[in-house]
């Protein structure tokens, strides 16, 4: 210690070199919303070709499911399976484990159905897919406009220029520029003249193909030349496509044209659209894949868009509508400042205390340097900069000056005793002593603050994927405090008294004055608190009803969430609808509302975009001019878009997290056993039932329970043959392909005309087919004859067959139902209503329903994944709890003191509690994690405050004056600690700005709980020291005369002495 | 102090209070007034328009084409020369052969040009009589039973909206192996009309008519594997709804018949803004308005002109 300390130099370089370190690691730190964690879902899906959903369940399902679940490698674990089985294709989810790579789990999941297929049918095998499942809303979509190009040939120069290079961002999926002007060619063939000509789709398909081929006819060797003889491609144009030659039955041979219409435009029935501001407009679209990171995604597309814009044609602009980065930085930054402002303001509560600027300087060098150091530990630990680890910074922030502090007092207290100019070693010695005095109780308080956190390593999931980034950080930072604390700080002093040549003083405080003022006040207020009679049993009850509000009152009451999520200036307005079975008509229904949002919030929008990915769903997407109107226009547009009949509105706010973060329902209600369509029956009827008693307002059932009717077609096929004798050359399959494109048109082939490669769409005219009646009277040429489909073909309506969907295995039917947002209150009254009434239903007689089996039902626990996080918290919290306890057992060897210094944590949750509940926050995550900090900080103050008090008894002081001196001496550092901590919390706890909301929790429950605890730490604490020493010595001196046995029976009865024992002590010391 | 603190709880509590008071909206319906209609099956056919009159001109001896009077499209009366063919074969030195048409028609095929050798039985013209024509239908065999001689139908043409009447004039008793249908024959009822031979229609016949109420399929909700409906009724000025279990008939073209349970006349929800329950009173969104009700409106309107009217005159004084 010598050695460093007299050469300051060397304790500077090695700190720089540290720093710098720091700071480049820092640099290199990857910004993201949330921490770096992940559940990752892998989806695989096959269609079963020949077999129903039953048989491939029974054949294959079954046992895929299995294999599935049973995927266990080192770093993987399977935690649920559920599957799907649908019309004709079966879908897997595999869901991993919190912090599995999602990586090697679907390499996993390949690896694993790719053994499975090789036992399948081949059609099964050949249309297995994997994939990851995301359920993340973030995107980056950026327009392109140019006013002389119009959007299709815009298309062309932007497309050679970005999409080559999109395909190298790792972290997006499906990155793509969108082209709304996109072309094609639609054929549209009279139904009449097929029919006549004895024409399936199939023929024009087949003459088509072959107009696209080119052949070679070998080569002719003319002296050294070699020459191909070749035919090109005959269709290069529209005008050529119109002389396609069809082939009829008769052996004719008749132009396309004859028998169709051939249209070149605009693509009608794309399968997406996307539009800004009411206009179809030129995308960049790309999601972030499973795992990857939004921010890095959007700056990887925004860094290419900007790379190619030189060397685009200067006519071409864009502009970036939607930009999860600039959010993501924004509520990044904004946590960067918070945590500024909470260091600065920590800093100023220094001054007012200590005074001198160059101490304060020296103290909160402390700040920045161990948030720096921090960093390295961060990198190591592969961390990433989010709002999580950035509120633990901010959090450590207040609690890092405390070590510095506790050293500069000391050294001070130290000058105070010696009086005139020193020389070096007796400085350097000076120094030493008071660093030494010190140095086992920084030690241990750090210690006993980080102890706090060792149980949050022990939890997992969830609450580890969160919490562990903030736990980490606070435990890195404060880590490095401690050490500036001891080896900076006392050579900064040093070098600070060998430069001031008239001596060094202990520096006083600009607001000493008042200081002093409250330390008497504060004296006189704890004296007649003491001495006030009544007190014990106020203290008592108090303690006591708090308690009892807290735990009865206002915790049930605190809203319950995982973690808050970031404010954002996007609204999502979504529309839903049914009956549409194209794309464009979704489109031209949305434009409405589009142009009803406009007009009616016109004021409040920057601008919107729309998303149109489904013919009978929008998503229109508004931007607002300030996120600060958002819950007005939040409301307003709630009361604007209100559901009709067949149309449903769904308003809320657009949150671009990566984190997937679970929605559970509030209630899970099981329906297995009996027939399957007993189960869909019952499951149905017993939704039903729970929304006509209004427990709860949504419900929804997985799978859908709603009667669904299929067309069935079944051919005469022992009609074939004679059909094929009369000429007839088509099979049963040509008939779907006919009713396919006679429905929803097909897409036969690809035509590349100037550079564009146009699909050519092949269809009916528009309602051809609008009936079941019509399908079954479309004309069919066999031969002469032209008769209806029906005569070949049976038609049917049918009841299609129920879905299969299983749980790990289980078939199951789930009865899910939600209250609505901001009725959180109401969940548990409701679900207890909904119990009733399945209980009321077990004694309904099914056979009314027309069921034959009896399914049964039973609840499931749907918030889970919450539960057990706010379960493992407890648990947690119970076990900081007892660290504490036992670290202070060793410290003070005496019980009675451990619970008393442990008053404090109780009325720290109290108060953490009432300010969540005063502002309206919620019981989450980060909120319980505040508390479990704040135990930390409360005990430390109640530890030095007993300390003193119980090292000035043993001077011999009584324990009242013990306590009041002890009190007054203390009052002082707890202000700083508390208020350096308070402080530092506050401008987290007030939320501003973005991501605010996320952390708010956090800093409400350490701020308010803190205020509280510190409040009542100066004044329950000394008293009931007061009051145990006093017994204690009674029992002491009691002890000698009384035997053993009576020793309770004293401690019960002698309240009245007690009381006159303090009175006593202080009559003595007046 | 004390003051203070309950004023600022007691916000505290008004404020939670008014968050947490949510209203519940009250859910509109679109409704359906179920009334007696007509109710068929419909039989629909695709339908070959062909001529009833159709004469293939041959050569009845072989020869050179040496006259071909007549070009495609043209009128000719029966008994009117089309074409002339002179045996080659010097051993029959006849006259040219003259070919005359049997019917009244219009040239509707022209197979040889003047000058070609043909041989005896060949195709040299087709004379088509367009004003006559008979429609051929292929009929299932099993629709065979709901099919009569004399039925009246309707065609459908692409070349005009309206329907034209027709009627069976017979079907053939054969059931062709391959296709499984059985050739009906069918003529329009008035003469008139004017039908191009070649072309397709589509004809439809109605049967087992009777009277019935048939409401779109959307109006069903199931209870258990049992049908119901919801009504919408009016009470003390209220609409609301009641849930009643129906028999339902066969589905035909997207709508379906309500067999019992249901009276004439009253309102069905077709479409709900949500879940409705019994009991649930509701906004009828397209309640038809009453006579009385539009009267009304029109009299408001009228007495909000003259109270216009009133104030203009009254600025003018």
């Amino acid at each position: 210690m010598r050695g460093l300390y007299s050469s300051p130099l060397r304790v500077y370089l090695i700190l720089g070199a540290l720093t710098l370190f720091g700071l480049i690691a820092g640099g290199k730190l990857p910004i993201s919303l949330y921490p770096n964690s992940n559940k990752p879902t892998i989806w695989s899906s096959v269609s079963y070709g020949s077999m129903n959903a039953e048989e491939f369940v029974h054949n294959y399902g079954s046992k895929i499911e299995n294999s599935l679940k049973a995927i266990q490698t080192d770093d993987l674990e399977v935690i649920n399976v559920t599957s799907d089985y649908g019309k004709s294709n079966a879908s897997f989810n595999i869901e991993f484990q919190w912090g599995s790579d999602p990586k090697s789990a679907k390499r996993e999941v390949q690896n694993l159905m790719t053994g499975l297929s090789s036992a399948w049918p081949k059609e099964v095998r050949d249309s297995l897919n994997v994939n990851y499942w995301s359920k993340s809303s973030g995107f980056i979509a950026i327009s392109f406009y140019s006013e002389k190009r119009d959007l299709n040939s815009l298309f062309k120069v932007l497309e050679p220029a970005l999409v080559p290079q999109l395909s190298s961002v790792n972290d997006a999926e499906g990155a793509n520029l969108w082209n709304p002007g996109q072309k094609e060619i639609t054929i549209t063939l009279d139904p009449d003249s097929m029919a006549t000509l004895n024409l399936f789709p199939r023929d024009i398909e087949r003459a088509i193909k072959s107009g696209l081929n080119g052949y070679i006819g070998g080569t002719i060797t003319v002296g050294t030349n070699r020459l191909q003889v070749e035919m090109p491609r005959q269709l290069e144009s529209v005008k050529k496509l119109k002389e396609v030659l069809v082939p009829t039955n008769k052996g004719q041979l008749i132009h396309l044209s004859q028998i169709a219409h051939i249209d070149y435009g605009e693509a009608t029935d794309s399968n997406k659209i996307f539009k800004t501001n009411g206009s179809k407009s030129l995308i960049l679209f790309a999601n972030p894949r499973t795992g990857g990171n939004v921010k890095r995604m959007a700056e990887d597309i925004l860094s290419i868009v900007k790379k190619a814009m030189p060397s685009l044609p200067k006519d071409i602009q864009y502009r970036v509508l939607v930009d999860p980065s600039e959010f993501i930085r924004a509520s990044v930054n904004n946590v960067i400042h918070e945590v500024i402002i909470a260091a600065g303001l920590a800093v100023l509560v220094l001054f007012l205390f200590i005074g001198s600027f160059k101490n304060t300087i020296t103290a909160a060098l402390e700040i920045p340097l161990s948030m720096v150091l921090a960093f390295i530990l961060m990198n190591l630990f592969e961390m990433n900069l989010n709002l999580i680890s950035l509120g633990g910074l901010a959090l450590a922030a207040g609690m890092n000056v405390d070590a510095s502090v506790v050293v500069m007092e000391n050294i001070f207290r130290h000058m105070e005793g010696v009086k005139g100019p020193l020389n070096f070693n007796t400085r350097l010695s000076l120094i030493i002593r008071a660093v030494k005095e010190v140095r086992l109780p920084i030690i241990a308080s750090t210690i006993s603050t980080l102890v706090v956190f060792l149980p949050l390593a022990l939890t997992k999931d969830l609450t580890n994927a969160i919490l562990g980034d903030l736990a980490k950080a606070v435990v890195f930072s404060h880590a490095f405090s401690m050490f500036i604390a001891l080896i900076l700080v006392p050579t900064i002093r040093l070098q600070i008294m060998n430069s001031s040549k008239n001596g060094d003083k202990a520096p006083v405080s600009p607001i000493n004055g008042l200081l002093t003022k409250v330390e008497t006040f504060y004296s006189k207020i704890l004296r007649s608190f003491i001495n006030f009679k009544a007190t014990k049993w106020l203290t008592l009850t108090g303690i006591v009803t708090s308690l009892l509000i807290m735990s009865f009152l206002l915790v049930p009451k605190l809203k319950k969430e995982i973690i808050g999520t970031p404010d954002t200036d996007w609204m999502i307005l979504s529309v839903n609808t049914h009956g549409n079975t194209l794309v464009a008509q979704m489109e031209s229904q949305a434009s409405e509302y589009e142009e009803r949002l406009l007009g009616k919030f016109g004021k409040d929008i920057k601008y919107t975009f729309t998303q149109i990915r489904r013919p009978n769903q929008a998503t229109i997407m508004a931007r607002l001019e300030n996120k600060k109107e958002m819950d007005r226009v939040w409301k307003d547009m709630e009361e604007e878009f209100q559901n009709q009949p067949g149309l449903y509105f769904w308003v809320g706010p657009w949150n671009p997290a990566e984190l997937p973060l679970p929605d559970p329902p509030h209630m899970r209600l099981i329906v297995r056993g009996g027939d399957v369509e007993d189960r869909m029956l019952l499951a149905k009827d017993l939704m039903d039932t729970i929304r006509e008693k209004d427990a709860f307002p949504r419900a929804w059932t997985k799978p859908n329970v709603h009667k669904e009717e299929n067309i069935v077609l079944s051919p005469h096929t022992e009609r074939w043959q004679a059909l094929a004798k009369e000429g007839a050359k088509f099979l049963p399959f040509d008939i779907t392909d006919l009713s396919r494109v006679a429905t929803e048109g097909r897409v036969m082939e690809y035509i590349n005309i100037g550079g564009d490669n146009l699909p050519i769409k092949v269809r009916y005219p528009k309602g051809t087919l609008s009936t079941k009646e019509d399908l079954e009277a479309l004309p069919i040429g066999v031969g002469d004859k032209i008769i209806p489909l029906r005569s070949i073909v049976d038609v049917k309506l049918k009841e299609a067959k129920s879905r299969i969907y299983r749980e790990n295995g289980r078939d199951l039917v789930i009865i899910n139902a939600k209250r609505n947002k901001g009725e959180d209150a109401k969940i548990e009254s409701s679900l207890a209503k909904a119990k009733e009434i399945a209980n009321e239903y077990r004694s309904k007689d099914l056979t009314k329903l027309g069921l034959t089996t009896k399914p049964m039902f039973y609840f499931e626990d749907a918030q889970k994944d919450l539960n057990s996080a706010l379960k493992q918290l407890s648990t947690a919290l119970a076990l900081s709890l007892l660290l504490i306890f036992l670290t202070m057992l060793l410290q003070f060897g005496d019980i009675g003191h451990c619970l008393i210094i442990m008053v404090a944590i109780p009325l720290g949750i109290f108060g953490g509690s009432l300010s969540l509940w005063l502002f309206n926050s919620t019981l989450s995550l980060n909120s319980v994690l505040g508390i479990i900090l704040l135990n930390g900080i409360a005990v430390n103050n109640s530890i030095i405050l007993v300390d003193f008090i119980l090292s000035l008894h043993r001077e011999g002081f009584t324990p009242i004056e013990a306590a009041i001196m002890a009190s007054k001496k203390r009052l002082r550092p707890i202000l700083i600690t508390s208020l350096t901590t308070i402080l530092g919390m506050l401008p987290i706890a007030l939320g501003l700005g973005e991501g605010g909301k996320i952390l708010q929790p956090l800093g409400l429950s350490v701020a308010g709980g803190l205020w509280f605890s510190m409040l009542f730490t100066l004044f329950i604490v000394p008293m009931l020291e007061v009051l145990y020493l006093n017994t204690k010595k009674k029992i002491d001196f009691k002890e000698t005369n009384l035997p053993p046995s009576l020793e309770t029976i004293v401690e019960l009865n002698n309240t009245e002495e007690r009381e006159n024992q303090i009175s006593s002590g202080e009559v003595q010391l007046q | 102090m004390r003051v203070l603190i309950t004023m600022m709880f007691s916000f505290i509590i008004l404020t939670h209070s008014a968050i947490a008071a949510g209203k519940d909206k009250i859910k509109s319906v679109f409704v359906k007034q179920a009334s007696q209609t007509e109710v068929f099956d419909l039989y629909t056919f695709p339908a070959r328009i062909d001529p009833e009159v159709n004469s293939l001109i041959l050569s009845e001896t072989q020869g050179v084409v040496t006259k071909l009077p007549v070009v495609l499209g043209q009128k000719v009366k029966k008994g009117q020369i089309v074409a002339k063919v002179k045996n080659t074969d010097p051993v029959f030195k006849f006259k040219p052969v003259v070919l005359k048409s049997p019917i009244n028609g219009v040239v509707s095929a022209v197979y040889f040009s003047q000058g070609s050798q043909v041989t005896r039985g060949e195709k040299l013209l087709l004379v088509t009589d367009p004003k006559q024509v008979k429609i051929l239908i292929e009929i299932p065999s099993k629709d065979l039973g709901s099919l009569k001689k004399g039925m009246k139908g309707d065609l459908f043409l692409k070349s005009s909206k309206k329907p034209v009447a027709i009627e069976v004039v017979g079907i053939s008793p054969y059931v062709h192996p391959a296709t499984g249908t059985a050739t009906a024959q069918i003529k329009t009822v008035k003469k008139d009309h004017m039908l191009t031979p070649g072309t397709l229609g589509k004809v439809s016949f109605k049967s087992n008519i009777h009277k019935g109420i048939m409401l779109p399929q959307s109006v069903l909700t199931y209870v258990g594997k049992f049908p119901h409906i919801r009504l919408v009724e009016e009470k003390d000025k209220k609409h609301l709804i009641k849930k009643v279990k129906v028999e339902i008939g066969p589905k035909r073209r997207g709508q379906v018949e309500i067999l019992s349970g249901l009276k004439k006349g009253s309102f069905v929800v077709e479409r709900s803004s949500g879940f409705i329950k019994d009991g649930d009173s509701v906004v009828v969104k397209n309640f038809p308005k009453s006579k009385e009700e539009k009267k009304k409106k029109t009299n408001k309107k009228d007495t909000k002109k003259k109270k216009i009217k009133v104030k203009s005159k009254k600025e003018k004084a």
